[in-house]
């Protein structure tokens, strides 16, 4: 489903290009299809970097990136708003527009895809039906919870029913009740066979999913494991092994 | 893009205008001022260049003849002169046609019953019209020489070619002011169209973002910025076609000497206004889209990245 072959890739920390950051190091890696991946790592591991390769936000200077088998990182720009829809992505921040309601969020996302009304009405009620939110398509996103928010977004992420989900920190800003609702959400929709990646800094979370594990650091992939917990980032784990 | 798409794209536009009314106004308004400016330039420097082809087309050389010149020989020349190719036409003017040519004269009835058809020093002439009428005075050149030395008592053109070059001259002028003022109105408002785009392209930045993750073109995320400017320049055109109609109405041309190059032709302005108003509206919105929707997809270009 998703493989990445020796992926690096770096930026430059001022204007002069000779200083950089490598934000990624030759990093390999074999996603199948359907399967519930928790990414974690310290912040500046380069994690963020992965997401944005992953939703082709940014291109590796080296490397490629499969998804089903095809190198994203050589997509045209004209290409690309079709690779988007085949993936959905959902962010600490929401990212829902204000001034819409709820329904209207979500039905944005068929709109700019050249939905017809038609099968907006039809697919809208399913998706918020599946969040859970079916009595609020009316609200406007200030009048939601920080929960309910998120929810609008996996709806929004989803309604194209892509195969891959990427969620970005999805519980970052949400209370311990509420993370668990999403990541309960999450987990369902992984079961209905899409592949899920969830980058998180939430250990508890992480631990208990019992799922597979990938641990970035300075650019690396640390360690993989199958049915893994959070790994503590090095730094820490040497500054505790020291107290 | 489907139809569907440009639906939605228009729909968005115009959501646009409407959120950023104050800006949108700004951007109307120097539209309407460009395209007043290039309007009354435009239909005066039309109405100079009807002006100066009809009087032009009037424009003519007389060739006037001693009366012991015999007929044949005038027609001779006649024939000769019709030959040319820079001539378009000779006309004869007999004695009894000069005198009729006189009676209707605009001139006082003591001096017209000094002149009758027995008495009559009226001389016979050619009325030659040139095709170029510039080329006149080559033309009368030949008169002036040789064999004719005799037989011409006057030739006549200079005092209509004053007519002519004093159009000329105003036309250059109306032109070479007309285009340095759209220029700089031109070059006003597309700063004020670029920026009003670019300040509505960032004020709805996380819009764009949103969109692009979730699967818009391109061209679905640009298009609604080029429509809003092409509102403006809309909205503008139709300012600018009421302003160009009481300006004509109420011959304002003399309040503002900036724009009154040819204060004598308001009258004519005023006519070919009426005259073809439709097509006026039609062009003047439309370029006004045109120019508006160009400006703008320059900032969308810049600030609209995927």
């Amino acid at each position: 489903m998703i493989e990445l072959r020796d992926v690096s890739k770096s930026y430059s920390l001022t204007s002069n290009a000779k200083q950089r950051v490598l934000a990624l190091d030759r990093v390999s890696v074999v996603i199948g299809k359907g399967e519930f991946v928790s990414l974690v790592g310290p912040s500046g591991a380069g994690k963020s970097t992965l997401i944005r390769m992953l939703i082709a936000e940014e291109k590796p200077d080296q490397g490629s990136i499969l998804i089903a088998d095809r190198d994203i990182a050589v997509l045209k720009s004209r290409e690309l708003p079709y690779y988007r829809r085949k993936i959905g992505v959902v962010f600490q921040d929401f990212k829902l527009l204000p001034a819409k309601t709820v329904w209207e969020n979500i039905a944005f996302a068929l709109e700019v895809s050249d939905v017809s009304s038609g099968e907006i009405r039809e697919r809208v009620p399913k998706i918020l039906s599946l969040v859970g939110l079916s009595d609020k398509a009316d609200n406007y996103p200030s009048e939601l919870s920080g929960g309910e928010k998120q929810r609008v977004a996996i709806a929004r992420a989803m309604i194209h029913s892509p195969r891959i989900l990427i969620a970005d920190e999805p519980t970052g800003n949400l209370d311990p009740e509420t993370t668990w609702e999403i990541v309960e959400l999450l987990e369902r929709i992984g079961r209905s066979g899409t592949t899920i990646i969830l980058a998180t800094h939430n250990k508890a979370v992480v631990d208990k999913l019992k799922r597979r594990v990938i641990a970035v650091e300075h650019g690396r992939i640390v360690s993989d494991e199958k049915v893994g917990k959070y790994v503590v980032p090095s730094e820490i784990a040497a500054k505790e092994a020291s107290a | 893009m489907s139809l569907r798409s440009l639906g939605r794209v228009i729909r968005l536009g115009l959501t646009n205008f409407w959120r950023n009314w104050w800006l949108s106004i700004a951007s109307v308004l120097v539209m309407a001022v460009t395209l007043f400016i290039i309007g009354v330039f435009a239909i005066q420097t039309v109405v100079i260049l009807k002006t100066t082809e009809g009087i032009q087309d009037k424009l003519d050389l007389s060739v006037y003849f001693n009366d012991d010149v015999a007929d044949q020989s005038i027609q001779d020349i006649r024939t000769s002169v019709a030959n040319r190719p820079d001539v378009k036409s000779v006309e004869f003017v007999s004695k009894e046609k000069a005198y009729e040519i006189f009676q209707q004269r605009p001139t006082s009835e003591k001096i017209k019953s000094l002149i009758t058809p027995e008495n009559n020093p009226l001389p016979r002439s050619l009325v030659i019209k040139a095709e170029d009428p510039s080329q006149l005075s080559v033309i009368a050149k030949t008169f002036e020489s040789g064999q004719f030395e005799q037989m011409v008592r006057r030739i006549s053109y200079q005092d209509n070619q004053n007519v002519v070059d004093t159009l000329v001259q105003t036309e250059s002028t109306v032109r070479r002011n007309g285009i340095v003022l759209a220029l700089i109105f031109i070059l006003l408002s597309f700063l004020l169209v670029y920026n009003t785009t670019r300040i509505v392209i960032l004020s709805r930045s996380d819009e764009i973002e949103i969109m692009r993750l979730v699967g818009a073109t391109e061209a679905f995320v640009r298009w609604p910025f080029i429509v809003e400017a092409g509102l403006y320049g809309v909205l503008g055109g139709l300012l600018a076609y009421g302003a160009l109609f009481l300006f004509l109405r109420y011959d304002l041309a003399s309040a503002v000497p900036l724009l009154s190059i040819a204060n004598f032709l308001a009258p004519d302005m005023q006519a070919f206004f009426i005259r073809f108003f439709a097509p006026i509206l039609i062009v003047i919105t439309m370029a006004g889209m045109l120019i508006a929707s160009i400006m703008s997809s320059f900032a969308v270009r810049k600030f609209v990245r995927l």
